[in-house]
């Protein structure tokens, strides 16, 4: 049976495309290696345009507007610059509300593109091109350590991965009496996250990002609003992160990590990942990008109860199995990593590799 | 594949859900079609997989097994026409999973065309995430750059009656075709014109290279208050069919598969109940409502009528994350019967709108879960409401017309661990009056007669007699502002194997008569002066009943339904009403 699948694994291989919002320039080549800060394409936009309706502006025909401007498309403008002259004693010249460059002249009108917006498109990957999609973007192929999340605040972070985890401390928060100096360009990894002072304080600081088990949903609107790259491993509540994540991230302290908080998207199977470089071996295969559920497969639990626990699949059960909700599902025993047995229906697993 | 028209003897139908494929065969016994085997299997339609087909493939698998014919050759082929037993003669497709295509309304008139273009995009998985008209107070360039930050999938534009004035029309089509012009031309929006017909030509070569796509349909305002729908609704199904077909090669060859016989779900469930609405005569509505993960959708027909609204803000998957943004936190947790902390509603939301096909594992999150349910419906159906003309009979304006049956399909709703939950969650957000029978489509049927009917229109007739759906309830609501207490109706139901029960209503109460299934009865109603159960005033009257898994239920809790403000009086009020139900 298919089943969502997240990757946590320590040294794969991954395959990413980025690519311009608009068309642009590629400044990369086929087989060059980039860095995460790199900027692989480029391009200009604006988001804002002024239309002005020249004709109507100055009380003429769209026919006799057209022979009055004196500017024409691809032309730069600054402000006040005169697009068309003045009619007569009552009327002023028709001049450029701000600085950008025509992009339409017809019909008494003319369309501008205010300023000059210049995109950077950066690699946010450590790896090698492997493919190019002319005026659109790159692929990325990148070896490393990887784990993916459930939710990002759609911001980009690269630093030194650092844990806010006390020893002896099962609760272990992101607690804002932790949060000082130290961790100052820092990403730095939690198991959850309640307190909005903590938010603010880390963003204050600052850090370069914040990888947290899990959030408390009325954080949410303020985790999007912060500049810094926050990605959720398990979900939202209070959810300590899962043994494979934090086993993963502890076995990286001080290392470089990157921190992609995408937003999730359940369409496209765009997800917030944590990657950290490794160098090439060049013998890893791809990363699968479907899961599939079988005796075996090494699965987390995405619903309560159990929330975030990690196990194998032990045997699946042949009858439906009737949960204290009433529903009669088809289900799986896991082994979960203490040795716990639990019963859980399919829909509530993903596989993890 | 074959001409569908010719010999369609056994027919496949496939529908992509986002979370669940479903396969149906139907073909002739004893001359008459019925549905001879179905099959289930998860959704392979988004990510990872992104290839509806391998859903399919697993689907057509399940259902050779089923129905012990085999339907696909070796290389992965449908065996076409059918022959020796295996194969089939035809396929048609349904499909509703996907995100909902995000949709600009343009209108002339924000009371006038604006308000009839919302109705059309209401009829298909369309997110309206900007509406434009003549009355808007943005400029032109404001338009233009919210057009093009928005980057929406489609954009339809209405306004002006057939031959009428045109020159506002033309600027705001304009306006429209140089925002499209400024989107990188891989990912310009589809144009469905719907306006002064006079403009149809202008528009469809203006709009040429400018948009992805550019049709033109009858005008959904022709003249004065006159709305007609459905051309541009059909036409918009065929536009979102084409996106779809254009995104996902998967799709495409599922789509040359059934010859061109691939509807959205949504437009297949209003055909079907527009069809319902006018063979069968009655004085009353019929009401299908399908509460899914994609979408929660209600269609509503009355003498060939069909008004439809298709919510995907309302469905029960990716929607759920941003569902406290349009309702707030209290309107969930009023629905609870147990205490669970607004804390909780939220972080649940989030998590099962992250995975829509999670399900619910503790009996808290089950109630969580129907609560939710309430409230959508809720939401869905006073959209609705205000959209069916006044003259469709109707006991009060704040609640829905007389519905004679209400059909009802969706996974909360059928997989309810008791039927009395599904028939609580319905009564406590359709609120009907009168007398109706809720009716279960247990394997979301309804959009597939709808489709299938294309391509024969005897098949949903006769599937339909044959009993593929399942009576619920038959409910009584008689609607009064007596205080609680006073009594309202009594009657009798005299089974048809001469069996009488009699009974006395109160305001206030929620009373069950069984009535199993097969059994059938006269229910003679004498409601009191002050009371209506759908004859009028103190009028009596008698109806042929037909037996349901809970019978016939007496609803007497009043319309509007008051909830107590109290948490622990109102918790326990409505355990009382599961408990009538259950025992």
């Amino acid at each position: 049976m298919y089943a969502p699948l997240s990757h946590i694994h320590p040294s794969t291989l991954i395959q990413r495309k980025r690519v311009l919002p608009v068309p642009g320039r590629i400044l990369v080549g086929q087989g060059q290696v980039v860095s995460p800060m790199e900027v692989v394409a480029e391009t200009e936009f604006s988001s804002e345009h002024v239309l002005l309706d020249v004709a109507a502006l100055l009380h003429i025909s769209s026919e006799e507007a057209d022979s009055l401007i004196n500017c024409h498309v691809g032309d730069r403008l600054s402000v006040n610059q005169v697009i068309a002259p003045a009619r007569g004693f009552f009327s002023f010249p028709v001049l450029s509300p701000v600085n950008g460059h025509v992009i339409l002249v017809g019909e008494g009108q003319v369309l501008l593109e205010a300023g000059d917006s210049k995109f950077e498109l950066l690699a946010n990957y450590q790896g090698k091109i492997t493919q190019i999609f002319q005026d659109k973007g790159v692929e990325i192929t990148a070896e490393g350590s990887i784990i993916q999340g459930l939710w990002g605040n759609g911001k980009f972070g690269f630093g030194s991965l650092q844990s806010n985890f006390v020893k002896g401390n099962s609760d272990n928060i992101l607690n804002i009496d932790k949060l000082n100096t130290n961790y100052r360009g820092s990403i730095v990894f939690a198991n959850h996250c309640s307190d909005k002072k903590a938010l603010k304080k880390a963003a204050d600081l600052p850090v370069r990002g914040l990888i947290l088990g899990s959030i408390s949903s009325d954080l949410l609107s303020q985790a999007i609003d912060l500049d810094l790259p926050i990605m959720v491993t398990e979900g939202f509540g209070h959810h300590r992160m899962s043994s494979l994540v934090y086993k993963l991230l502890q076995d990286n302290i001080n290392k470089d990590v990157i921190l992609i908080g995408n937003n999730f998207d359940p369409y496209t199977g765009v997800r917030p990942e944590v990657f950290i470089p490794l160098p090439s071996s060049g013998k890893k295969p791809l990363a699968m990008d479907f899961g599939f559920l079988s005796v075996g497969s090494q699965v987390r639990i995405i619903l309560n109860p159990g929330l975030s626990g990690v196990g194998t699949v032990s045997r699946f059960l042949e009858d439906r199995f009737e949960f204290p909700s009433g529903l009669k599902l088809p289900a799986a025993e896991i082994r979960l990593e203490n040795g716990k047995m639990e019963i859980v229906p399919l829909v509530n697993l993903e596989v993890i590799n | 594949m074959a001409d569908p028209f010719v010999e369609t003897e056994s027919i496949l139908a496939i529908d992509l859900g986002l979370c669940n494929t479903r396969a149906f065969l139907f073909d002739l016994v004893d001359g008459n079609y019925r549905l001879i085997a179905f099959a289930v299997s998860p959704s392979t339609t988004i990510a990872p997989l992104n290839d509806p087909r391998i859903g399919v493939f697993e689907v057509i698998a399940q259902l050779e097994k089923n129905a012990g014919r085999q339907l696909l050759s070796s290389n992965k082929t449908l065996i076409s026409p059918s022959g020796g037993g295996n194969g089939i003669d035809c396929l048609i497709n349904v499909y509703s999973a996907g995100p909902a295509f995000r949709t600009v309304l343009v209108g002339l008139v924000k009371d006038d065309s604006l308000k009839s273009i919302r109705n059309l995009a209401d009829t298909a998985y369309t997110e309206v995430v900007d509406c434009l008209s003549m009355g808007d107070q943005r400029k032109p360039d404001e338009w233009i750059d919210t057009i093009i930050k928005i980057h929406p999938d489609t954009i339809l534009i209405a306004g002006g009656t057939d031959n009428g004035a045109s020159i506002s029309m033309r600027r705001l089509a304009d306006y429209v075709g140089l925002a499209c012009y400024l989107i990188p031309a891989a990912e310009r929006p589809s144009i469905l014109f719907t306006g002064n017909q006079a403009l149809a030509d202008g528009i469809k070569e203006s709009f040429g290279s400018l948009a992805s796509s550019v049709r033109v349909s009858s005008n959904i305002r022709p003249f004065g208050n006159v709305e007609d729908l459905q051309p541009a609704a059909k036409d918009l199904s065929e536009m979102i069919t084409q996106v779809n077909r254009n995104r996902s090669p998967g799709f495409e060859e599922l789509y040359a598969w059934s010859g061109g016989y691939t509807l959205p779900s949504c437009y297949a469930h209003g055909r079907m109940v527009r069809f319902m609405s006018k063979a069968f005569e009655l004085n009353k509505a019929i009401m299908a409502v399908d509460l899914g993960a994609s979408a929660a959708t209600i269609s509503f027909g009355f003498n060939g009528q069909l008004i439809q609204g298709v919510y995907p803000q309302f469905g029960l998957g990716n929607a759920l994350i941003h569902l406290l943004d349009i309702t707030p936190l209290e309107s969930v947790t009023r629905w609870l019967t147990v205490d669970i902390s607004p804390d909780y509603v939220q972080n649940y939301l989030n998590q099962k709108g992250q995975y829509p096909s999670s399900i619910p594992v503790t009996r808290e999150d089950m109630v969580l879960e129907q609560a939710v349910a309430r409230q959508v419906l809720s939401l869905a159906v006073e959209q609705l409401r205000k959209k069916i003309p006044s003259e469709i009979p109707r006991l009060f304006e704040f609640t829905l017309p007389y519905c004679e049956p209400i059909l009802v399909s969706g996974s909360v709703l059928l997989n309810a661990p008791a039927f009395g939950q599904t028939l609580l969650i319905l009564l406590d957000s359709l609120q009907p009056v009168g007398t109706t029978t809720f009716i279960l489509d247990p394997n979301h049927l309804l959009p597939i007669l709808g489709a299938v009917a294309d391509v024969n229109p005897s098949v949903p007739v006769q599937v339909l007699e044959s009993g593929v759906f399942e009576g619920l309830a038959f409910v009584v609501t008689p609607v009064s502002n007596a205080r609680q207490g006073t009594p309202l109706l009594s009657g009798s139901l005299i089974t048809n194997d001469g069996n009488t029960l009699t009974f006395e209503i109160d305001q206030g109460t929620f009373e069950v008569l069984p009535l199993p299934i097969g059994k059938s009865a006269r229910l003679l109603l004498e409601p009191r002066f002050h009371v209506d159960v759908g004859f009028g005033y103190g009028k009596k009257g008698e109806v042929e009943v037909s037996g349901t898994h809970l019978g016939v239920v007496f609803d007497a809790r009043g319309r509007p339904l008051l909830l107590s403000g109290n948490d622990n009086t109102r918790r326990e009020m409505m355990n009382k009403w599961i408990w009538s139900l259950e025992s």
